[in-house]
């Protein structure tokens, strides 16, 4: 897909001029933090998380070992594996699998992969009909847009409008569609006929289990398992992160995925999947294909970075994130939006063209907070700021500013001189009105609210000040 | 069969941290142990298991014996349908169940698209999460797991297990034993989706209504605790 991440502010000034969708998005700020936090209270959450990592850290440390061993079993089960280095090589490969099986219809499930590698774009482009059967991901390829969240795809659109769309896409006459169970229901319908007709089924997997080289699927809607199932070709999109060593660490997984995604304590279908039909199985693909995707994920690997590849894409960071809240997923300009998407989408992509991601942040920690991987957001957030800085991306003046403030901050003394000069004077000029309507090089907050003026002495003054009356005493 | 793996692994085995050997690998592996959960007790299993069922929206009967497991569907089918025809794999467990005393028309195989009700034979119930495990494979077509309005699966209470992990015990020991079937699935309610403006709707793709005939005994009161009614035949 096309990146505008570089458009970050004006499309989030644009998405908070939208008043009815920021209240959906407030809404959905509020509700699904309380349905994980009520989810995640039934189990020791610290603990798992705390064991899932130490899993996580494990294989990605040993993460060749884990995938020889995942290739050997894949075929060992009847199965085909690809590896893929890049978008494009993922794209062919899937394409080349559809052309050799003489396919025209192809039945997508949700997979954050190939939004990545925009492989529905290329299928179509290539004569072959393409369907997104998870009911979110339907919505918005009907639409003509992307994903705005990675669990929720359509969480941005309203009822009215998701209304509209189906009673100008489907042509089934007069109807009214009056509440989202009816348009449930006609979604079910006119989607079955295309699981039906479907040569080939592609899904994404939330995990990849080495020992016995099955590929994981958790939906609630079925549509995952119906693409996995009913066609003739099977095809799995996965990067190679995905790797678990075990199939009770992926369960453990599970328990923190499902809760932190949708606040329930596991999904409608967590199944796991390892092959073509076997002999005697009456349904089932007859040919069976992992993708491994690299994608930039081996420059990651032992970087600085690494945390970001236990990433579950569970979307609580999203959902707990102020300025995904605000700014909306569109805004984000790329597959991946809120904090997880601010870090992965700079590796992932461009630096450059991704820096305004970094920056949009408040620090406020929430995302560490929930994260069920226990991937320390702010801090990647933080250093991808600071690799903006070293690259020279960001502008010079705020670097000289920040170089200035750096040396300053190492001289307490005139440190502490200087600040507490200009809190004095900034007290006394501020004293009447309360506070500043303009200040020099702080135009950035006084354009959009007063600057209040400090009250009294810097902390360190008075810090001072109260040891010595301390002393006195 | 595989393509070659492009280099992708010469530049994973460049920049991993770690460069042990595959039995020290193990070893650490093992020494990491398992989730930290809190077993459930025996006398809690049941009880815990009712109330995820309720709250996964599950219909639930019990049923003392496998004749009145035919008799319970029976009544379902004709009830919802008027009609006596239902699909089921050709498990053996289902086969040799009384279908025709109990006045039910079975046909042996994958679910069609126009079949309305599939039963299923559980492999495990699991108590933790109010799931049932089935497999993929010759005895369950996994058409009759996702294709029908209504799926209708049978457990057995010595089947019933305390933890996603027990059941995987019981997987590992019949793959050992009859190898990896296609799929493993853990059915933890109806198909359902959130996706029009987070209002949960039940009945997405897969089966509108999920239906478990536990067949053994739940005390009359821990029924009505967990929120369901005894329903008399």
């Amino acid at each position: 897909m096309k990146q505008t991440s570089e458009h970050f502010q004006d499309s989030a000034r644009v998405a908070l001029a939208r008043t009815e969708a920021r209240e959906r998005m407030d809404l959905l700020g509020l509700f699904m933090p309380a349905m994980r936090d009520a989810a995640v209270a039934e189990v020791d959450f610290e603990a798992l998380r705390e064991h899932v990592k130490r899993v996580k850290d494990h294989t990605l440390d040993n993460l060749e070992h884990y995938l020889r061993q995942f290739e050997e079993q894949v075929v060992m089960n009847g199965g085909h594996v690809h590896w893929a280095r890049d978008a494009s090589e993922l794209n062919a490969t899937v394409l080349d699998i559809c052309r050799a099986a003489e396919a025209r219809r192809v039945g997508k499930g949700k997979s954050m992969i190939t939004e990545e590698t925009g492989l529905t774009e290329h299928l179509e482009k290539a004569g072959l009909h393409v369907t997104e059967t998870d009911l979110g991901e339907y919505i918005v390829q009907i639409a003509g847009e992307p994903p705005s969240h990675i669990v929720g795809p359509a969480f941005h659109k309203s009822e009215q409008e998701i209304r509209e769309l189906f009673l100008d896409r489907h042509k089934l006459g007069r109807r009214q569609l009056e509440d989202p169970p009816a348009m449930v229901a006609e979604a079910r319908e006119v989607l079955r006929e295309r699981f039906l007709t479907a040569d080939v089924g592609i899904i994404g997997s939330n995990a990849l289990i080495a020992e016995t080289g099955q590929t994981l699927l958790v939906t609630n809607e079925g549509n995952g398992d119906l693409v996995s199932t009913l066609p003739k070709v099977h095809i799995v999109c996965a990067s190679i992160e995905k790797l678990m060593p075990r199939p009770e660490d992926a369960l453990a997984q599970i328990r923190l995925l499902a809760r932190s995604a949708i606040g329930t304590a596991v999904t409608a279908y967590t199944s796991f999947y390892s092959g073509p039909r076997r002999a005697g199985d009456l349904d089932g693909p007859e040919q069976y294909h992992v993708i491994l995707l690299d994608n930039r994920r081996t420059e990651i690997l032992g970087s600085n970075y690494q945390d970001m590849l236990a990433c579950m894409r569970c979307g609580a960071c999203l959902t707990h994130c102020p300025v995904y809240i605000g700014a909306g997923g569109h805004a984000y300009g790329w597959v991946y939006p809120g904090p997880m998407g601010s870090v992965l989408t700079p590796l992932l992509t461009d630096l450059e063209q991704a820096s305004e991601l970094p920056n949009a942040c408040t620090g406020c920690g929430r995302c560490e907070e929930v994260c069920p991987a226990g991937i320390p957001l702010p801090d990647l957030l933080r250093d991808l700021r600071a690799d903006e800085t070293r690259a020279k991306i960001t502008p010079a003046r705020w670097r000289w500013g920040m170089k200035l403030h750096g040396w300053l901050a190492r001289v307490p003394s005139l440190y502490q001189a200087f600040t507490g000069a200009a809190i004095a004077v900034l007290s006394r000029l501020g004293r009447r009105r309360g506070g500043f309507r303009s200040l020099p090089l702080a135009a950035g907050w006084t354009q959009v609210r007063d600057f209040p003026a400090p009250q009294g002495d810097s902390f360190m003054r008075q810090w001072k000040r109260r040891k010595k009356e301390a002393g006195h005493d | 069969m595989t393509d070659g793996d492009a280099g992708i692994l010469d530049a994973v085995r460049r920049r991993q941290y770690g460069d042990a050997d595959a039995e020290r690998i193990a070893e650490d592996l093992a020494a990491l142990g398992r989730a930290p959960i809190t077993p459930l007790d025996e006398e809690d299993m049941l009880e815990h298991f009712l109330t995820r069922l309720q709250v996964n929206k599950v219909d639930l009967e019990v049923a003392a014996s496998k004749p009145e497991a035919v008799r319970r569907i029976a009544r379902f089918i004709y009830g919802e349908y008027n009609s006596h025809r239902v699909v089921a794999g050709n498990d053996r467990r289902l086969a040799a169940l009384p279908w025709r005393d109990g006045g039910v028309l079975v046909r042996f195989g994958a679910a069609a698209p126009e079949d309305p009700v599939s039963i299923s034979y559980a492999r495990f119930g699991i108590a933790e999460t109010g799931s049932v495990v089935l497999y993929c494979n010759r005895d369950n077509p996994a058409a009759n797991n996702w294709l029908t309005r209504d799926h209708i699966v049978i457990l057995e209470s010595r089947d019933l297990v305390a933890s996603l992990e027990d059941a995987w015990t019981g997987i590992r020991a019949d793959s050992d034993e009859q190898g990896l079937p296609r799929g493993v699935t853990v059915v933890s309610g109806p198909s359902g989706t959130g996706d029009i403006v987070g209002h949960l709707v039940k009945g997405a793709h897969g089966p509108l209504r999920l239906r478990i005939i536990y067949l053994g005994h739940v005390p009359e009161e821990l029924l009505v605790r967990t929120g369901f009614e005894s329903t008399p035949l």
